[in-house]
């Protein structure tokens, strides 16, 4: 950044202080990515946090709130870290598209970097096979084991939504598969007991559910 | 004693003072370089490379203008027709109106004098006689041991050796010699004071002197001492109001004057439809220092300073206006959470002006009193190791009062100050007090 000399600043402004920049978006990457797959994205900033420094005191105070959003998601942690480097899990949970990348710092100042990241056409397997699942125990977390048929080389690497009707499952997102397989620690929570069945599905609208299994309080 | 219109003389160049001055010291030579007192006593005295403005003075006798040329300017000198005691007359040549020390030099002539020393010693015997150095005779006393002995006695002869001879014996014996101080040089510049306003006095005491101390007195005068170079001292003389004439004695400590004269006031004439032009105000003096110190203001305020300083000193005021361009440093290192070190430097640029009370002048002890106000100007630095850097203009002011303490050394005055201050930085990422106490040493000197 090409900066007037300070003593120049201070004469020309007549008054002493600076306004603080705003903050750049330096690199987003990957850039691109398609819809099938997730992974770590790296978001690396640029920026002059909010600081005042007491010299009587010996003490420096910095604003290090942050809040960073692809298109409507938001990443990344909710404090500065890393020195502006910031990476984060995307789950394959956006559409084709460009999608802008927003930081915006504690004291409000903002940077927007247009279609930075972009999600290209996914390759999306044909169907979800979900594994045996024994009784359960509401909010007791179990093991579950997911397989995603045919799609792309190599097997599927994106995740997949996970939902049991009637009750609340967690996560509502699985992590990522590898090689087709994913096996997904959950949580399943009712509020009676009874038979219930976890639904997966993907942004592409494929789908899988397992057979019934009895939750107990 | 009034300075000669243009003078002149030379014998032994007691000393032309190498510094810093707005006038180089003339050259001055004489011949001869000692004399013996008499009716065609008389000496020569020439000044090399002498500018217009020249000015002289002697301590006793008459000083009068010879030839010139292009680059020199001769005088004689002549003792007064009375003075037959050894005397070690001084003479002072300058250029300009208010001279400093540097810019006078000082020359002595010894002067002896001719007498005949009575002796009684063994009937017969043959007699020399010894003064610093000289021998006179031998002699032969008479049968009751009695003569007389044309001796040269100088200035700085404090005693007679007296050696009889007879047959294969030799007596000595000392007499002191008792001869009167010589008289101290004592001249004013300008010769008179035009509507009361300050005169330089060159006082120059001979070398010859025994008695203890050196003093200026005055009737209806503010005498302050601003030089003093070994036995030469530079007085500012300032009237009291309505004085029409003030007189001046140097003395020693005992009381016993050593030279005298009368500084007239001459006021200017009413003014009449072809006046003069007014009478041109008495020159300021300009003081030109510098320091170098530190400060400690509380927390990080704490660092090197230093200052240039350019002065102006009142006429007729111990009063000087000053204006002080300065630096300051500091800057504090702090752990801020996990995100990592932040630094923050300021470099401040005081601008000030301070008004400076020459409040004490003991001899060449100086006491002054310092009060004065101003704008910090500075560059504020922030880095860090998790963010970007930030370097902001500050701005900022200062009030402060300070002691100074200095000895004057010729030319220039070394000096201690402490300075209590009241200041303060502050920009929306600063917040700071480059000030507190500051402590410095500094120097300074004056330019006419």
């Amino acid at each position: 950044m090409t900066r007037l000399h300070p003593l120049v600043m201070l004469l020309l402004a007549g008054c002493s202080g600076a306004t603080l920049p705003p903050p750049t978006i330096v690199s987003v990457s990957p850039a691109e990515r398609p819809a099938s797959s997730s992974g770590e994205l790296t978001v690396t900033l640029d920026a002059i946090l909010p600081t005042l420094a007491d010299h009587g005191a010996n003490t420096v105070t910095v604003d290090d709130r942050l809040t960073v959003t692809i298109g409507p998601r938001p990443f990344g942690p909710s404090r500065w870290a890393d020195a502006g480097v910031l990476s984060d899990f995307v789950a394959s949970v956006l559409p084709e598209g460009s999608y802008d990348v927003t930081v915006e710092l504690g004291d409000g100042r903002l940077a927007t970097a247009t279609g930075a990241f972009r999600v290209t056409t996914g390759d999306w397997p044909v169907g979800y096979t979900v594994g045996m699942i024994g009784d359960q125990t509401s909010g007791v977390p179990f093991g579950v084991t997911l397989r995603a048929q045919g799609g792309m080389d190599g097997g599927y690497i994106g995740t997949v939504n996970l939902a049991v009707p009637n009750a609340t499952v967690s996560p509502s997102v699985s992590g990522p598969f590898s090689a087709g397989l994913r096996v997904e620690t959950v949580t399943v929570t009712v509020d009676h007991p009874g038979t219930y069945h976890l639904d997966v599905s993907d942004l592409g609208g494929r789908t899988g559910r397992s057979l019934d299994f009895h939750v107990a309080q | 004693m009034r300075p000669a219109p243009l003078l002149a003389l030379s014998i032994q160049v007691i000393s032309a003072f190498a510094a810093a001055s707005a006038h180089a010291a003339p050259v001055v030579e004489a011949e001869p370089s000692r004399l013996v007192l008499g009716p065609r006593a008389r000496a020569e005295i020439t000044i090399r490379e002498s500018a217009q403005d020249l000015h002289g003075a002697v301590s006793v006798g008459t000083l009068l203008a010879g030839a010139s040329g292009e680059d020199f300017t001769r005088f004689t000198w002549t003792p007064p027709p009375d003075l037959r005691a050894p005397t070690l007359v001084l003479f002072a040549f300058w250029t300009g109106e208010s001279p400093t020390l540097a810019d006078v030099t000082v020359l002595a002539l010894p002067c002896a004098g001719r007498t005949d020393l009575a002796i009684e010693t063994e009937p017969s015997a043959q007699v020399t006689v010894e003064v610093a150095g000289a021998r006179f005779g031998p002699r032969r006393a008479d049968r009751q041991g009695r003569l007389k002995l044309p001796v040269e006695v100088g200035p700085h002869a404090h005693e007679a050796r007296v050696i009889a001879e007879l047959s294969d014996q030799s007596k000595i014996r000392v007499l002191p010699l008792s001869l009167p101080p010589s008289p101290w040089l004592l001249v004013t510049s300008p010769a008179s004071s035009t509507d009361g306003s300050p005169v330089h006095v060159v006082l120059v005491v001979p070398d010859t002197e025994e008695s203890a101390g050196i003093e200026l007195v005055s009737e209806g005068a503010k005498v302050e001492q601003l030089q003093t170079v070994g036995r030469r001292l530079l007085y500012r003389v300032t009237p009291d109001r309505d004085r029409s004439s003030i007189p001046l004695v140097a003395r020693t400590l005992d009381g016993s004057a050593r030279a005298q004269m009368t500084l007239e006031v001459v006021r200017p004439v009413a003014a009449t439809p072809v006046a003069a032009p007014p009478t041109p105000p008495p020159p300021g003096r300009w003081v030109l220092g510098g320091t170098i110190g530190g400060y400690v203001g509380g927390g990080s305020n704490a660092g090197p300073q230093g200052a240039f300083v350019v002065g102006y000193g009142l006429p007729k005021l111990p009063l000087v206006l000053e204006l002080e361009l300065g630096i300051r440093h500091q800057s504090m290192s702090t752990q801020v959470g996990t995100l990592g070190v932040q630094t923050s430097s300021l470099t401040v640029f005081p601008i000030e002006l301070a008004v400076r009370w020459e409040a004490l002048s003991a001899g060449t002890f100086r006491l002054g009193i310092r009060a004065g106000a101003g704008l910090l100007a500075g560059i504020h630095h922030l880095s860090s190791t998790f963010d970007s850097e930030l370097s902001e203009g500050a701005l900022g002011w200062e009030v402060f009062g300070a002691l100074q303490a200095g000895l004057q050394v010729g030319p220039v005055e070394p000096y201690l100050e402490i300075r209590p201050t009241l200041s303060k930085v502050s920009t929306d990422h600063l917040e700071a007090r480059p000030g507190g106490g500051v402590f410095s040493v500094g120097v300074r000197g004056e330019i006419r």
